[in-house]
């Protein structure tokens, strides 16, 4: 059984496509009051765990490179982060994290340009920004959900805990695909 | 009352562990690693005891020694012996001031790893990959075997013996002059492990009829195998290995209790763990969120020091169902080997004739160690049976015509831990078993090349 | 090891695991076949609850014996089988019961776990040399009591020897030991027989060894006198009827002071009940050395020959001595 892949199949007639990135609906939207709160982030969240582990990943749809994107980006989130950083701390960390980092793929440096298959010779000025801005959203809010998750008690799931739960933190040094951001 | 009705010693020496018990037992009497501690020729101990006084310390006063084999009695070959204060009381061979009996001086099987913690002893092991590599220190091993924790005299008994497949047969003669020329044996049967495995899942009520057509699945500590056996014939040519194993596994669950930054982060804790709390789930995302749902799901492994005045407790997580998924998804802990196990099953009974295929699906057989954990057998069935519905699905489709479709069953009971040894005691009780065995008369006639064969055990039962 | 242990390591593994599993209150079912030198066998089994056969009594184990020699022990015994029952309780301390005798075995004792000690466990596995012990203890009492008469006779030099032979038969074809006790010792005779002309060959090495270390090492004067022979010795000639080409009778010599007290008595009559064992043992070990030895020959044989090369046919013309040298001319 290979690495799991997203779910969220890509329709380019409602979801637009910038450098082969699909900018799927975040749940912080509008998508909250239409009750439809999964999002691609939470995905990230759920498959993470299980897809560091794999060292091999074939994007079959374009979502799945929002999904490699999310995964390297809670990697390098967690590496962060110590077995002893606090909350309060944490959430200033990684929205600093999340302000900062901010190369959008298709720009020379980026590292995946590759393997994303992004060729961003034809891509426009506007789009480069929409991207970016698509970009800075989906981290908070993914930087955001993962706190949460991260502080929260392992042996009992509606309690907060002081520091980040070791079963989070065990992942830091692992790299999905051997790559990072 | 006959007297001369000894029971057959079953001997299954494998790479790791040595299974050593009498026919007609359901479990091996004995299961230490395959491990001989020889003496590297320094002597630091100055023992200069004579005889008298080492007849005295062979009394029953001595129970010392006795004792630390029987609190060593791992169930694994990669062993660690608590009982390492004993070490000083087992170490009292009194042969260094001997001369002329340096080959008397050795250890085998767990008295042989706390041996090797000294200076004086060498720890080596005969048997690798299956295969033995040194025939001196091999036949010292079964010496030992025979003479002290069997305690039987080889002229009494037969012989049931373990080979793995592909065993080259000039091995097989070896065998046999060892056997009838240094122990004089009474009777000499060699088995192929795989067929022996076969026989042990006749002991699962899955099992109607005793056939010794299947494929087996054979997960020690160092390799697993995937075997057909057809009619109680190995297909040489389609066996399959997988360099993953039962070590494996320990150092995978080693390495994440690393990375979690537990407090004890030994292979003795790994191993433990892995005995004690592993299992195979359905699908790893699923439970991933059950883990993180349900706290209850994560366990404690409490490790304590050897005399018991401190206590450590290690969180057990995900690497419960982590684990044993390296065999399903090799990639996760190995970067050169990839194929899952399902599939190689696939593989190896595709590349098998074709009449014998059906028989090869019908009946996985599970044996070894590293194939305990719980749901192995299920989630091994539910994907090779994956993998062949997709095929028929597709030659369905390409046809046009409709298939009578293969059962896929994987068969797994309770005695598979050692379902080798289990298979060879089955076979070696039955009453017939004495004139399958080769004679030591039979050897002297015609030499060590009668061993090249022997007949097939009547199955029909 | 030079030495085979006196205890069965396998009945002491078996009660111990089945004494701490039952002490951690989660008991084992047993039901277990060992074997021991000579024939023996012994069958450790949970006992049923009586009346009600499908349950098991998880805190009581059976341990049944059986073995070749017991037929000719009972002889020694005047066939009365509860003297030697109770010769046997007795040597355990008495803390054991009897029980039913297992059908096809020859004796049977009831172990409870509730009472067992690690200490009893030991003397469970000698449970065999307690056994054979017995035709041991009774020449050692005969020969206490000839003493004793000799002493009183007041006469110099006389000894008494008894006319009853302890003759126990522990393996097929007559293979076995005699007991013959006297006023100043005790004399054992073990008839071995050996099932393949090489093991004979070893054999005499051997015993000629134990009669020779004997003379050259003053440290182990001590030890019992050793004899060899062919032909059935004087003390048993009477009761040996027929003889073999391949009996081979060697006598042990036991001073009083091989049995002056309890603890020195039983090494005595451990080392000597497992002589026989002992002795094929070190004969199998033998050969495992010289195989081992043929085996580095063969090894540096096949060494010598990988490096050889076939030599160049020298020019034809170059003559040669005798001893192969070349002859130079100048």
């Amino acid at each position: 059984m290979p690495a799991y892949h997203s779910t969220f199949i890509v329709d380019e007639r409602y979801t637009k496509v910038i450098n082969n990135i699909p900018l799927l609906a975040l749940a912080s939207d509008n998508s909250v009051i239409s009750g439809d709160s999964y999002d691609i982030t939470d995905e990230v969240l759920d498959l993470f765990k299980a897809n560091t582990f794999f060292k091999n990943f074939e994007i079959i749809n374009s979502s799945d490179r929002l999904l490699t994107y999310g995964i390297l980006y809670i990697n390098s989130c967690l590496s962060l982060l110590s077995f002893t950083t606090s909350k309060n701390d944490a959430i200033k960390k990684l929205y600093n994290f999340a302000i900062d980092s901010n190369v959008v793929p298709g720009e020379p440096n980026f590292k995946l340009n590759n393997m994303f298959m992004i060729n961003s010779s034809t891509t426009s000025r506007g789009d480069f920004e929409e991207l970016k801005q698509y970009l800075q959203a989906f981290r908070i809010v993914l930087a955001n959900k993962l706190v949460q998750r991260v502080y929260t008690d392992f042996k009992d799931a509606t309690k907060e805990a002081e520091v980040p739960s070791k079963f989070w933190m065990q992942f830091s040094k692992k790299k999905f695909m051997n790559k990072s951001l | 009352m006959s007297y001369l009705n000894n029971p057959a010693v079953v001997m299954d020496n494998g790479t790791g562990l040595t299974k050593l018990g009498f026919a007609g037992n359901d479990s091996p009497s004995y299961v230490f690693p395959t491990a001989i501690a020889t003496t590297t020729g320094k002597s630091t101990g100055s023992s200069t005891r004579t005889v008298d006084q080492s007849f005295s310390n062979l009394s029953v006063s001595d129970s010392n020694t006795s004792k630390a084999y029987l609190t060593s009695n791992s169930t694994s070959a990669t062993n660690f012996n608590s009982s390492a204060t004993h070490s000083s009381a087992i170490l009292s061979n009194h042969l260094s001031g001997k001369r002329g009996t340096e080959d008397l001086d050795f250890y085998i099987g767990n008295e042989a790893l706390l041996a090797s913690q000294s200076q004086q002893y060498s720890l080596s092991y005969p048997i690798r990959h299956g295969q033995v590599e040194n025939w001196d220190h091999m036949e010292r091993f079964w010496e030992n075997s025979i003479f002290k924790y069997l305690r039987t005299e080889p002229e009494d008994h037969c012989f049931l013996l373990t080979e793995p497949p592909l065993n080259p047969p000039e091995n097989r003669e070896q065998v046999a002059e060892i056997f009838f020329e240094s122990f004089n044996c009474a009777g000499l049967y060699i088995a192929v492990q795989a067929v022996l495995a076969l026989a042990a899942s006749w002991s699962s009520p899955k099992v109607t009829d005793r056939s010794l057509t299947g494929t087996v699945i054979d997960s020690g500590d160092g390799v697993t195998h995937v075997i057909p056996v057809a009619e109680g014939y190995v297909i040489g040519s389609a066996i399959k290995n997988v360099p993953i194993a039962g070590r494996d596994i320990t150092n995978f669950i080693q390495q994440i209790l690393r990375d979690r930054g537990e407090l004890d982060a030994s292979l003795k804790t790994a191993e433990a763990i892995k005995q004690e709390f592993c299992y195979v789930a359905p699908d790893i995302v699923k439970e991933f969120n059950k883990y993180d749902r349900d706290g209850s799901k994560f366990a404690q492994y409490i490790v304590e020091n050897q005399d018991k005045t401190s206590r450590k407790l290690i969180d057990v997580g995900y690497e419960r169902f982590l684990a044993p998924e390296i065999f399903f998804n090799p990639e996760i802990c190995s970067s050169d080997f990839l194929t899952p196990l399902p599939t190689l099953v696939d593989e190896t009974i595709r590349s098998c004739p074709i009449d014998v295929r059906k028989g090869l699906y019908n009946n996985i057989v599970l044996s070894g160690g590293s194939t305990m954990f719980k749901d192995f057998g299920r989630r091994l069935q539910r994907d090779v049976k994956t993998i062949v519905n997709k095929r028929i699905e597709h030659s369905e489709q390409l046809s046009g015509t409709k298939s009578t479709g293969i059962d896929v069953q994987v068969v797994s009971h309770r005695r598979q831990r050692n379902a080798v040894w289990f298979g060879g005691s089955l076979l070696a009780q039955t009453g017939e078993f004495k004139s399958y065995c080769h004679t030591k008369a039979d050897y002297d006639e015609y030499g060590p090349e009668i061993v090249r064969t022997f007949s097939l055990f009547n199955v029909a039962q | 090891m030079l030495h085979l242990p006196n205890e069965n390591l396998l009945i002491q593994k078996t009660l111990y695991e089945a004494l701490e599993k039952f002490q951690q209150k989660t008991p084992i079912i047993i039901d277990r076949i060992v074997t021991d030198f000579d024939f023996t066998q012994y069958h450790l089994s949970t006992v049923t609850i009586p009346g009600n056969e499908a349950e098991l009594d998880e805190s009581k184990v059976l341990l049944s014996y059986r073995s070749k020699a017991w037929a000719s022990l009972l002889k020694t015994a005047d066939s009365d089988v509860s003297k030697l029952s109770s010769f046997i309780l007795s040597k355990l301390n008495n803390k054991f019961e009897l029980f039913t005798t297992e059908q096809s075995y020859d004796f049977t004792i009831l172990i409870d776990l509730n009472t067992l000690e690690m200490g009893d466990i030991v003397q469970l596995s000698l449970i065999k040399i307690h056994i054979l012990s017995y035709p041991f203890i009774q020449a050692i009492s005969e020969y206490e009591s000839l003493n004793a008469e000799v002493l009183k006779s007041e006469e110099e030099g006389k000894i008494l020897t008894s006319s009853k032979i302890y003759h126990i038969e522990n393996r097929p074809n007559h293979e076995g030991f005699y007991i013959i006790a006297s006023s100043d010792r005790i004399t054992v005779i073990f008839n071995t027989k050996f099932q393949d002309y090489n093991d004979q060959i070893f054999g005499k090495v051997f015993i000629q060894e134990f009669i020779d270390s004997r003379k050259r090492n003053r440290a182990i004067q001590s030890s019992p006198q050793v004899l060899f022979s062919t032909m059935p010795p004087l003390e048993i000639s009477k009761s040996v009827t027929k003889t073999n080409e391949d009996d081979h009778f060697i006598t042990f010599v036991l001073f009083p002071r091989h049995f002056s007290n309890k603890e020195i008595e039983f090494l005595s009559i451990a080392k000597i009940l497992q002589f026989r064992n002992y002795f094929h043992y070190h004969i199998k070990c033998s050969k495992a050395y010289l195989h081992s030895r043929m085996r580095y020959r063969v090894g540096t044989f096949l060494k010598v020959l990988n490096r050889a090369k076939i030599e160049e046919e020298s020019e034809s013309g170059v003559k040669k001595t005798f001893s192969g040298k070349k002859m130079v001319s100048f």
